[in-house]
């Protein structure tokens, strides 16, 4: 890894940019994480989930007495049995053109899609309920399947959901200026159509629910790996029939996320549900096949995307029409929507364009659904905008990085044409830094003389803007409106230790580490003094969980905003103690030090004790003892960029693609912890390089589900993946708090479509345009037999 | 072990981090499963089940498996070493401090599987090259750190057990 | 309709357990154990099929313990491959790699560092995929696979074992006890190569084999190819060899071996590659796997 700037130089013992170790890290070392697998309570019982073989089919009927006749399994429920106990789950967006769908936990009458759950079996160990659900006859009527989303757009086609009145969630229009004047004006007009592939998060901990009823005391705690308890909270709730407050959310350690455990899925409304009904502890882990085929997918999408041209290259409008393969149910809570939408309204991205028209539809498809997934819709949007400009560059024998420097955004605070508020930027400073980063010039010559010999090279970038630290504004400008906010306690202990407490969660993020940087620098204290507390509703204050890379901009606006209420609180006590103006003192390195004149300081541990047992001897403007202060933090909208570049080699024999060189350039602002940055990067890189190259949760023609495993849906391992050359641009946001941005989706917005311009750039003697992803290397040998040899 | 198949429950002795564990278990359940629910050690992690992932890498008699893939009974009488037994007191084994140094984990549940592997790695070949690093790790994925910390943890790793 | 067998139900049938310490105490146990007992060895293909319930053994019977199936002997008589000796054990060895260098690489590439301490080349063989890597290699290599079971022992050739997908020429009660490579001749070397999407812990694609022997001026006395993945068992491909044999192995007589592989391919359409696809790269792997079978037998003569 390289780090071309080193970033800023920082005090001892001030954190904030400084390249701190993870304080979280012993534990997971040395196998003391809790998991939610790792729950275990007395008399506990194991539910397995009996899930359809079909994508679409009516359940006559469902005999239970096979699996009930099984030594071990105790109940079994199906949709009826639980029809009264249980709610509808209902995703609503606000918006008129968006249809409001409900389904129940299990459903009543049919299966939507292969892997949908219809009943549950409970019993004493998971062994003997697999043997459960094994035993269960269902007499299945399989219905016509609609798998295809433009037919799911047909009236005459299969209905997914009857309750609607057809199979689409929404259809949206949206943009600015006059698009069509624009392309009957223009020089030149491009498009393309782009099909991406579906991708699952597939976190290496697969989704676990653990549910303890106490009927005597009316209190239901929840054990789920989640990203968001309090949310999960929130949304169970109403569906149990249960006041939320006696509902205890706890997400213990979680093993990855990447936004799939940020939705309610019915898993974690039925194991709550028969625990109440039996009044035992229930425990269900999901499998690897149930993960793949029965969480949420992303990215499926056709994209019809034009841009048009005038004479001098300027971009002058752009088009386009998303449509998600949004699989059979609106996810909760964020629906199609945060595909399909997002992708509309980022169409222009960092490009100056003043004619922008997007168009989206979600219709239903007999699949799992479409949710939110790392780097969401940008993603689909950014592979046919970024390539189709690559198509154009290749068209008009321009160079690729010129065409984009011409048309790119200035990098100065901002309102764009669909009306985003850019807050600061590197547009084309991060291009630039990447070709230079991957000697650009340099390899031009190589890759014309590797040509003769055979092999074929190519490179390829991908500029992207990342809207980050998900707040209300980002919300509706991304076309979503919805409150997201979020809130930190700050606590000073009595003997000056620290305690946050944040609903924001950590599922490898290092928040413990970071959210501490922020913590420990705002109050002038040790990091091994500060403790931040998230994960259970009990423990924490309230919050809306972990994703769209919202936690540091978030978490240090909220806990700065605390820490300061409580930092007023010492400086007037270290004033009245060391017969100061509280102006002239600092608080650094666990001391209250007068600012010049060092010397004169006292331990901030004591002025904590001062605050807690002074009595009358506290100065009389300090009304209230404690030191804690709870703020919450709603930002302003805030945009990360940078550019990935990659430089492959095509085995045209084969079809083989090979990643020679992968440079990522990130601007997200004053980093907090440099070393955490960049492991964010590389694992959004390198699932974004799983995305172009080999994840592809698939289904064949008849909606069978074709990556119900991990060597049928495939990670990238560490043999395809280069060492990543990292470099950091630092623009510090003129509008959050210490103009920290987020940037943990940039990875794997960016570097999809860097790779496919790469590979287009390595077949560009063969004359070859990219239409889908992944670019498995079948695809690559169809391409190129249409083309049957070089034309160059 | 008797030379008549045995069912139902069964009692299964092992060896684990040298201290000795006994549990009743069926001839289906999976080393896997032994470990975490019947000794109680849950370091061990099941990503997948279906051989694939690597997080539930355990050594048996000092070779790597896959506990998912290994039935406890198959392996009665073994010596079996996971994470848990990596670190002495109160310090972390060179490859778990190299972890934490060089950021080569986040969500930490490949983490167990990883270590097992690593150290299998070193002992077998002290300085390993960036190749060899890589083919021996290609049966652990990880979905957070895209490998970039993990190898520069094994290198680092190298590096101060040579020393 | 019954859930059973259709979609991927998880789950692990309850079963019977035993760990026999000679063939003879293997067979008698397959013997009471009937039609549902299977035998076991790494387990690494076993487990994952009882699980998903492509399988559904009621009695295992581990071959781990017998120390027959756990050696491996290397001769002037050739190779004597116990059937359960793990992957790693094999291509650590270095007569191995220095007599049989395809098979050797072929075994390299079953699964990943966990799954070679315990997954065996018999495994790999009766496990009956026609994707597995080490079954070219056996059938160019011309093996004889010994089974064991109540009437005693019988021997096949690796090309007949394998009889579909999944299915091979062992009965009731039988399993395969050892593999027997004859030693190489004089300037004869073997190579395989296969091809898959990810770079390592994937299903072949496309798998190639080819071993032939040259004479001191270069020529191509004999040669034999074989291919996994493209047809419903490994098939040897006479067409292809025949191209080689005479040949010095130059540009043209490739060519005529991958045009060979393509037309003999009969694969299918899956996520994996089309059908033309996976033709077409069994031309390709087909010709690279000579050459380098080529400069193998070159460094030996």
């Amino acid at each position: 890894m390289s780090q071309n700037q080193e970033t800023q130089v920082v005090r001892p013992n001030e954190y904030i940019g400084a390249r701190v170790q993870r304080v979280e890290d012993p534990k997971y070392l040395r196998g003391d994480g809790q998991y939610v697998d790792d729950v275990e309570i007395p008399g506990m019982l194991h539910a397995a989930f009996v899930r359809s073989p079909f994508p679409h089919a009516r359940i006559k009927n469902i005999e239970t007495s096979g699996a009930l006749n099984i030594p071990g399994v105790l109940a079994v429920f199906t949709g009826k049995d639980l029809e009264e106990d249980t709610g509808e789950i209902t995703t609503a967006v606000n918006r008129p053109e968006v249809r409001t769908a409900s389904r129940r936990a299990l459903p009543l009458d049919k299966a939507r899609h292969v892997g949908d759950p219809v009943a549950v079996v409970v019993a004493k160990t998971r062994y003997s309920a697999e043997d459960g659900v094994d035993a269960i006859e269902v007499d299945w009527e399989p219905l016509p399947a609609i798998s295809d989303p433009e037919e799911s757009l047909l009236t005459s086609a299969v209905r997914v959901d009857e309750a609607l009145e057809d199979n689409n969630i929404a259809h949206i229009e949206g943009g600015a200026g006059d698009v069509d004047l624009a392309f009957s004006e223009a020089k030149h007009i491009f498009k393309k159509r782009f099909v991406a592939g579906r991708t699952a998060g597939a976190p290496l901990e697969p989704r676990g629910v653990v549910a303890k009823y106490e009927s005597s005391s009316n209190r239901l705690t929840v054990w789920c790996s989640s990203q968001c308890p309090h949310l999960l909270r929130t949304f169970l709730a109403p569906i149990l029939k249960i006041n939320e407050g006696m509902i205890s959310v706890v997400a213990p350690d979680v093993g990855g996320g990447f936004g799939q455990k940020s939705h309610l899925f019915p898993e974690d409304v039925v194991i709550p549900a028969i625990s109440m009904k039996l009044g035992k502890p229930v425990k269900w882990i999901s499998d690897r096949y149930e993960d793949l085929s029965a969480s949420i997918h992303s990215k499926g999408m056709v994209c019809e995307i034009e841009i048009s041209l005038d004479e001098e290259h300027n971009f002058t409008g752009i088009r386009g029409h998303f449509i998600s393969d949004s699989g059979a149910y609106s996810s909760m809570p964020f629906s199609p929507l945060v595909d399909a939408l997002l992708a509309g309204t980022q169409l222009p991205s960092m490009y100056k364009v003043e004619n922008v028209k997007y168009i989206v539809d979600t219709p239903l498809t007999n699949k799992c659904h479409i949710g939110a997934i790392r780097g969401v819709g940008w993603v689909p949007g950014q592979m046919a905008r970024e390539s189709l400009i690559d198509d154009i560059a290749r068209e008009l024998k321009v160079d690729p990085i010129e065409l984009r420097l011409k048309n790119v955004l200035e990098s100065v605070q901002q309102v764009t044409v669909l009306g985003c508020k850019i807050d600061s930027g590197s547009y084309s400073e991060s291009i630039q830094s990447a070709a230079r980063q991957l000697d650009y010039d340099q390899f031009r010559t190589e890759q014309k003389e590797q040509r003769q010999s055979g092999r074929y090279l190519g490179i390829g970038f991908s500029p992207f803007i990342e809207p980050c630290g998900l707040g209300t504004d980002m919300c509706h400008q991304n076309g979503m409106p919805a409150s997201f906010h979020d809130r930190a306690s700050v606590t000073m202990e009595p003997d000056g230790s620290v305690t946050v407490t944040t609903g924001l969660h950590s599922h490898g993020q290092g928040h413990q580490t970071t959210l501490a940087q922020v913590a420990a620098d705002k109050l002038g204290v040790r990091l091994e003094n500060v403790r931040v507390v998230y994960g259970t509703t009990e423990g924490s204050v309230y919050g809306m969980g972990t994703y769209a890379s919202r936690s540091a901009v978030i978490g240090t606006g909220a806990i700065r905003l605390a820490a300061e209420d409580i930092k007023e609180k010492l400086l007037a006590m270290a004033g009245q103690l060391l017969e100061a103006s509280p102006d002239d003192i600092e608080l650094y390195d666990g001391e209250a030090r007068l600012k010049g004149a060092p010397v004169k300081s006292m331990p901030i541990s004591e002025l904590a004790g001062f605050s807690y047992f002074g009595g009358r001897a506290r100065p009389e403007s300090i009304e209230e003892y404690s030191l804690a202060s709870t703020r919450s933090y709603d930002p302003p909208e805030t945009y990360s960029n940078g550019c990935c570049g990659v430089i492959v080699e095509v085995d045209t024999a084969t079809g083989n693609i090979k990643l020679l060189r992968v440079a990522a350039v990130e601007d997200c602002g004053l980093m907090l912890n440099p070393t955490i940055v960049e492991g964010q990067i590389s694992g959004a890189i390198v699932q974004g390089i799983g995305a172009a190259l080999l994840e592809d949760a698939a289904y064949d023609e008849d909606g069978q589900f074709q990556a119900g495993s991990l060597m049928d849906y495939l990670y990238p391992t560490a043999t395809e993946i280069p060492d990543l050359e990292i470099v950091h641009i630092e623009t510090p946001s003129p509008v959050t708090a210490e103009g920290v941005k987020g940037m943990g989706e940039a990875g794997t917005i960016a570097s999809p479509a860097a790779v496919i311009n790469a590979v287009a750039d390595a077949l560009e003697p063969f004359g070859v345009q990219i239409g889908k992803s992944p670019l498995t290397p079948s695809y690559i040998l169809e391409l190129l037999r249409e083309k049957a040899s070089p034309s160059s | 072990m008797s030379t008549k198949p045995v069912e139902g429950l069964q009692a299964i002795s092992v060896t684990v981090n040298g201290e000795d564990y006994t549990a009743l278990a069926e001839p289906r359940m999976l080393l896997s499963d032994f470990l975490r629910h019947e000794c109680g050690l849950t370091g061990t992690h099941v990503g997948c089940e279906q051989g694939v992932c690597g997080a539930c890498t355990v050594r048996v008699d000092g070779a790597i498996v896959r506990s998912c893939l290994t039935f406890a009974i198959s392996v009665a009488g073994s010596k079996i070493d996971t994470v848990e037994g990596m670190a002495k007191a109160n310090e972390l084994h060179p490859v778990q401090a190299a972890f934490q140094e060089e950021h080569g984990l986040q969500c930490g549940f490949c983490t167990p599987g990883f270590l097992l592997t690593v150290q299998d790695l070193l002992e077998k070949i002290p300085s390993p090259t960036d190749q060899e690093i890589r083919e021996h790790l290609s049966g652990n994925v990880c979905r957070c750190t895209g490998y970039q910390g993990i190898m520069a943890a094994v290198r680092s790793a190298a590096q101060k057990m040579q020393t | 309709m019954p859930l059973e067998n259709e979609g991927e139900d998880w789950r692990m049938l309850d079963a019977q357990y035993i760990s026999p310490r000679s063939v003879a105490e293997a067979v008698e146990a397959l013997k009471g154990g009937g039609k549902d007992a299977m035998v076991l060895a790494g387990g690494t293909d076993l487990l994952v099929q009882a699980r998903t319930g492509l399988r559904d053994p009621r009695l295992y019977v581990d071959l781990k313990r017998i120390p027959d199936l756990m050696a491996l002997d290397i001769s002037s008589k050739g190779l004597h491959l116990g059937a359960s000796v793990p992957a790693a054990q094999i291509f650590e060895n270095e007569d191995m790699k220095a007599l049989y260098p395809g098979l050797t690489e072929a075994v390299d590439l079953i699964g990943s560092t966990q799954i070679q301490g315990r997954a065996t080349v018999g495994g790999n063989l009766c496990n009956g995929s026609p994707a597995a890597d080490t079954v070219p290699s056996l059938l160019v290599l011309e093996a004889i696979c010994v089974i064991a079971g109540s009437e005693g022992e019988r021997r096949v050739p690796a090309s007949e074992f394998t009889t579909g997908p999944g299915e091979t020429v062992l009965r009731p009660g039988e399993f395969l006890v050892r593999i027997e490579i004859p030693a190489p001749s004089k300037g004869a070397a073997d190579a395989y190569l296969r091809f898959i999407p990810r770079t390592e812990m994937d299903i072949a694609v496309v798998g190639a084999a080819v071993s032939l022997t040259l004479d001191s001026s270069g020529c191509c006395e004999a040669a034999s190819v074989a291919l996994g993945a493209v047809a419903p068992t490994a098939i040897l491909v006479e067409g292809a060899a025949s191209a080689l044999i005479g040949s010095t192995l130059d540009e043209a007589a490739l060519e005529r071996a991958g045009s060979a592989a393509y037309e003999a391919a009969q694969p299918i359409d899956d996520k994996r590659g089309t059908a033309e696809y996976r033709r077409r790269v069994a031309s390709v792997l087909t010709q690279r796997s000579a050459r380098m079978a080529a400069e193998r037998a070159r460094g030996r003569n």
